[in-house]
């Protein structure tokens, strides 16, 4: 990674800027885990977006924040230790602020050469230190101080600190820096106004042409060198601004009436309910039993709990809406065209496409949340990640894979949680072979009827076979670029200490969350749900049916779609255009691949029946019997290898549109093609290779 | 002797390093676990991982860095 792209002709660019009154950038920096997030979030609200750091696969949050009336953007930078990025992440942290220091130069030097131009700097750095981790966030802060950018001094945790018997005054940490230092609780909202009005104070006040140009490093390989050159001083600083720290808490306490001092003279963690807890939640047995009941746990809670809410709006809210939409047609005497039939099959079933993710969504969110929110997260990354290490990644990414069993979508968003940006991209692209619960009704229908005698193992054998992949795919992929290198990294991970979670917090933060899934991923489900639509209302060449009116599918644009693409699975044993229908179908929704089945195969939808193991319904065994047949044909006498191969690609092809949306949402749209791709070379791939080679053996 | 040979409550001094590879070490040392640190057990957790702590920070460590660092009792 080069500075120079972040810097090109700087003095050019800011000469224009400053001719425009651009707004401030305050942007957030500090070791992982202080709070920075949550400070981001109390700070822009609803107002926040990912966007790529340029020339990167990182991902920032960018917002905004209004204070007095005026806007100021907002950048939540990744975690970093240090300048001396490791990490595709802190590597983004080094080339912003070290881009931001070179525009800072460039302005002085305009500044003092045309007295002119406006005066104001517009970059403040907020540092977040972490009361609790003081040695890692002060050394980071005396990197970030050398680049000589206006910065607010922030400390966070101080709650946390001095229940702990840690040095936690902070207007004694003020005195031991030199600086203004501003202590907030993100979580409570405690502290948020006084840092809104020091923000506001150092944006209006940053008069450049008293600032004088700073040495800085040109590059970041200068960067590099000069942190490690100077490592041994910024560690001699770092541990004098930490005894002048205890040396003057020490004399305010003891001017201070009633309070001892004895027990903070020392820079000691002491046993506290933390370490009792983690006993139990770090010991080698009962820890792992705890961590994977609470990954049962939640996956249940996922599937189970958001139950009847997907029913309600599936069934009764969908109904309701659908009548009340045909009555208000009806009433303008338009119920029988094919702006009603747009309405409802169009833009209402987008609509409820959407809103029906929202019940799993909220209880995902809220259960992340609340593991974040008490500390366990950060264990979890601990427990699991022996395992997880296998293909590059840490335990964190144990809680996504494991939730996209029950639903893909909300696994995309708990990826965020993983401080490399790598294991989140590499955790996004397995996401899809997680197997989730819409795909199970396919799996029994086709286990029914190709294998009767052994459904129930053919069954579980899919769920198998979804972990052999995520794992066969994560182990090939960590092995190459930008993949590789991730498993022999060390672990090492600041604990937090256990907190009671801010339920209100929770809770808006869960909002805001599901609000932005709403605006943005339902944009795109709407919108491809309407291209179905009019890929089905539209007759194919040749057949004389109305807009709209078109009965069978197959006569649709839709069937054309789906025929010319039939000759693609030949290898896989079904290049049929009923099977390729299905597929298509099941990029909309993986539930819905039965009912175009049914469709398909001109018999009453046997979803119902196939999940009931309702042999004696009608509809079911003529549905057999004709899939049998024409995977028969397809396959050249080969029905069952050919079954199981359409078993795998329905496990492994393409997440379903709403989760391609979300991804598209969290990680961009360059990733979301990437991983349908992807997830279609994978599925073809196996599905051929079981097809190909079980046609040799048997 | 190893990290990982330590036992809860040892109080041990860092000696060194070595075995680890050099971009990691640097970062060890960057978080403050230096030769000469300090630094205390505080639970053996799965697969071999400590949680210690320096300073008065905790830190949770894996089985094989635990394996990397030497160190020797100071108590």
């Amino acid at each position: 990674m080069n500075i120079d792209k972040v810097s090109i002709n700087p003095e050019r660019a800011t000469k224009r800027r400053l001719g425009k009154n651009s707004r401030v950038t305050l942007t957030l920096v500090g070791n992982p885990n202080v709070g920075k997030s949550t400070l981001f979030n109390r700070l822009t609200g609803s107002t926040q977006k990912v966007v790529n750091s340029p020339g990167t696969t990182v991902s920032l949050e960018e917002g905004e924040s209004v204070i007095d009336n005026e806007k100021y953007k907002v950048i939540d930078l990744p975690g970093a230790y240090s300048l001396f990025a490791i990490s595709p992440d802190e590597e983004v942290v080094a080339e912003t602020l070290l881009g931001s220091a070179n525009e800072l130069n460039t302005k002085i030097r305009i500044t003092k050469e045309d007295a002119s131009t406006p005066n104001r700097a517009r970059n403040v750095v907020v540092f977040i230190c972490d009361l609790t981790s003081l040695t890692s966030s002060l050394y980071l802060y005396e990197q970030v101080k050398m680049l000589g950018l206006p910065v607010i001094f922030t400390t966070t945790m101080s709650d946390l600190a001095e229940n702990r018997h840690q040095l936690c005054n902070t207007e004694a940490l003020e005195e031991a820096l030199g600086v203004k230092v501003v202590d907030v609780n993100p979580r409570k909202g405690i502290g948020i106004d006084d840092l809104q009005r020091e923000i506001k104070y150092r944006a209006e006040n940053q008069d450049l042409t008293k600032l004088e140009v700073t040495e800085i490093p040109s590059s970041l390989t200068e960067l590099n060198e000069y942190v490690k050159k100077n490592a041994d001083e910024h560690f001699a600083w770092v541990s004098k601004v930490e005894s002048d720290f205890r040396d003057i808490e020490k004399g305010m306490e003891l001017v201070s009436a009633g309070k001892t001092v004895a027990k903070k003279a020392e820079p000691k963690a002491e046993t506290n309910l933390s370490d009792k807890i983690d006993k139990v939640l770090l010991h080698p047995v009962f820890g792992l039993i705890a961590f994977f009941a609470t990954m049962y746990a939640i996956l249940q809670a996922t599937v189970v709990l958001a139950d009847p809410f997907i029913t309600f709006i599936e069934e009764d809210l969908g109904v309701w809406a659908e009548n009340l939409i045909q009555m208000g047609f009806d009433a303008m005497g338009t119920g029988e065209t094919w702006v009603a039939d747009f309405a409802i099959n169009g833009i209402l079933n987008g609509v409820l496409s959407t809103l029906v993710f929202i019940p799993p969504m909220a209880i995902m969110f809220i259960l992340l949340a609340l593991l974040e929110d008490t500390g366990y997260l950060a264990r979890t990354a601990f427990i699991a990640d022996r395992f997880m290490r296998i293909i590059g990644l840490d335990g964190r990414s144990f809680l996504p894979l494991i939730v996209g069993f029950g639903c893909n979508l909300p696994s995309y968003e708990a990826t965020k949680t993983l401080p490399d940006s790598r294991q989140r991209r590499l955790t996004a692209y397995l996401i899809p072979f997680t197997s989730c619960s819409a795909r199970l009704t396919v799996y029994i229908l086709l286990a029914y009827i190709f294998f009767p005698s052994y459904a129930g193992v053919a069954i579980f054998g899919m769920y198998v076979l979804s972990v052999v992949v995520i794992f066969l795919v994560g182990f090939i992929l960590s092995r190459f670029k930008p993949f590789n290198g991730l498993e022999q990294r060390p672990f090492l991970l600041a604990l937090p200490d256990y907190q009671m979670p801010e339920i209100g917090f929770m809770l808006r933060t869960t909002g805001t969350k599901l609000l932005m899934f709403l605006v943005d991923a339902g944009k795109m489900i709407v919108s491809i749900t309407i291209i179905l639509w009019l890929l089905q209302a539209i007759p194919a060449p040749g057949v004389n049916q109305e807009f709209a009116k078109v009965e069978d599918p197959h006569d649709s644009v839709y069937g054309v779609v789906s025929e010319s693409i039939a000759p693609v699975f030949t290898p896989a044993g079904f290049g049929d255009w009923r099977i390729s229908s299905s597929l298509v179908t099941g990029f909309f929704a993986k539930e819905v691949i039965v009912g175009a089945l049914s469709q398909s195969y001109g018999v009453e939808d046997v979803t119902e029946a196939a999940e009931e193991g309702d042999s004696s319904n009608e509809d079911l065994r003529s549905f057999k019997d004709q899939m049998l047949d024409s995977f028969e044909v397809s396959s050249g006498g080969h029905a069952g290898l050919a079954g199981f191969a359409y078993m795998m690609f329905v496990l492994c092809y393409t997440p379903c549109m709403a989760a391609v949306a979300e991804a598209r949402r969290v990680f961009g749209t360059a990733l979301a093609i990437k991983q349908v791709i992807f997830g279609l070379v994978v599925a073809f791939a196996l599905s051929t290779l079981i097809f190909q080679i079980g046609s040799l053996i048997t | 002797m190893q990290l990982k040979d330590t036992n809860v409550n040892d109080e041990m001094q860092i000696i060194s390093l070595d075995t680890v590879s050099d971009k990691y070490a640097f970062r060890l040392q960057e978080m403050g676990l230096r030769e000469g640190s300090v630094i205390r057990v505080v639970q053996n957790a799965v697969f071999g991982g400590k949680v210690i702590t320096s300073s008065a920070a905790r830190y949770a460590l894996d089985g094989k860095t635990a394996r990397e660092i030497e160190v020797e009792l100071v108590k």
